[in-house]
């Protein structure tokens, strides 16, 4: 009786409240196993082998890009001082969680039509490369959440085969509305490609000038609408002779006799 | 521990940690990595696992660890960056959960830790000390920050609501 708390103050009642909260969310959010026992004990047996030579390769660079990213982060939150940074920057509605795509459309400073493959925003509409039919690109209204003007990218990730790394520039992460994230990032090893095809991994690409345009302009918490999908492979310039139509799943890559 | 063992143990606590984890980093997909890494180690190094005596927690310790390490991280990043990650297979959360989830975000890792270890997990704060490296002190300072910034930013949230009630009385 002596610590009653006061409403929309909580404070003593905080502590209680707050592990039943905690209690009530880690319950909604538990997963059922995805693999069986027995896949866990063979990839654990499977690990001793490989885990060395793994790590080393995969995680170092990697490990060094999103150090990188997260700096970025770190800095660009206490400059934009309170914004929350999955949420909309100059948006005054209270929600953590970017609204979904039919949200206030015109927070959306910058648009992506992956169809026209084009990036509009403040008047500039810059051509760009997505993850075409095979690994789409995902659409929504996004928010950005980490830049670093220069971090390495894993190759295979963002178009180029083999698996080398490459180093990506004027990177930006955008977060979609159902939690997941893709990146603006400047096409330099294909600026070709920006406007012509789809190549990338899923990433969005732009030409290198206009990546640093953009990067410039836009600060963590701008809203990026991404919307269409990408056209059908186009004809001929990619040179590996891919039948113009849009074939079914799977058919495409046995071009048979 | 023998397989028939692990694999009941594994399918009786993953539920749960993913459930914690995800608390803890508010990321689905990473809370279900992190776990699963933590079980596939758990097997690795069973000897190290079942000299500890308290097999879940060693399960957790390992997967928050890697949720603040660069394997999550670069983990993460290649994922991202190379296709699209696996379906995030959950509604997301309702209003409520997600300003819960998002002040949760905005803490800095340790007070999130310790604030997950101790209100959620149920850990002493000797125990989240000790589970993090960092004197009794410290902990409680963290907790008690992180405590206010959740306070905070769920207060703020409540106020339209709190606002109606008013009306009401």
């Amino acid at each position: 009786m002596s610590g009653e708390p006061t409403p929309g103050l909580p404070r003593e009642s905080s502590d209680a409240g707050l592990t039943a909260a905690l209690r009530e969310l880690a319950q909604e959010h538990e997963t059922p196993v995805p693999v069986p026992g027995a896949e866990i004990r063979r990839r654990a047996v499977r690990r001793r082998g490989r885990r060395q030579l793994s790590l080393a390769a995969a995680g170092a660079t990697a490990a060094g890009a999103l150090a990188l990213v997260l700096a970025v982060v770190l800095d660009g939150g206490e400059e934009t001082g309170s914004v929350p940074p999955a949420a909309s920057h100059g948006v005054s509605t209270p929600a953590p969680t970017t609204p979904a795509a039919d949200g206030p459309s015109a927070v959306a400073a910058v648009t992506v039509d992956l169809a026209r493959r084009e990036l509009t925003f403040d008047g500039r509409s810059l051509p760009i490369s997505s993850g075409g039919y095979k690994t789409p690109t995902p659409t929504g209204a996004m928010t950005v959440t980490a830049k670093a003007e220069s971090s390495p990218l894993p190759g295979g990730a963002v178009g180029i085969e083999g698996g080398y790394d490459v180093k990506g520039s004027w990177v930006m992460e955008l977060r979609t509305p159902d939690d997941r994230s893709t990146y603006l990032v400047a096409l330099t090893w294909d600026e070709k490609a920006p406007g012509n095809y789809d190549h990338t991994g899923g990433v969005i690409g732009l030409r290198s000038g206009d990546a640093m345009w953009l990067y410039k302009q836009l600060r963590l918490g701008a809203v990026v609408d991404v919307v269409g999908t990408a056209p059908p492979e186009p004809t001929g310039t990619a040179g590996s002779g891919e039948p113009p139509t849009a074939t079914g799943s799977g058919g495409a890559d046995a071009t048979g006799p | 521990m023998t397989e028939e063992e692990f694999d009941t143990f594994y399918a009786a606590a993953f539920p749960r940690l993913t459930g914690q984890l995800y608390a803890f980093t508010g990321d689905h997909g990473e809370a279900q990595d992190v776990v699963q890494e933590a079980f596939v180690r758990a097997w690795d190094r069973r000897r190290e696992f079942l000299a500890d005596g308290a097999p879940e927690a060693w399960i957790r310790t390992v997967a928050m660890r890697l949720a603040v390490s660069r394997w999550r991280r670069a983990r993460r990043w290649l994922e991202l960056v190379r296709r699209n990650p696996p379906p995030e297979h959950t509604p997301g959360p309702g209003p409520e959960r997600a300003v819960l989830v998002g002040a949760l975000r905005e803490l800095p890792e340790a007070q999130r830790m310790a604030v997950v270890l101790h209100h959620l997990c149920d850990l002493s704060v000797e125990q989240v000390a000790s589970e993090t490296g960092a004197p009794v002190g410290t902990v409680k300072a963290r907790l008690s920050r992180g405590r206010a910034a959740l306070a905070r930013r769920l207060g703020e949230a409540d106020e339209l609501g709190e606002r109606e009630d008013d009306r009401v009385r």
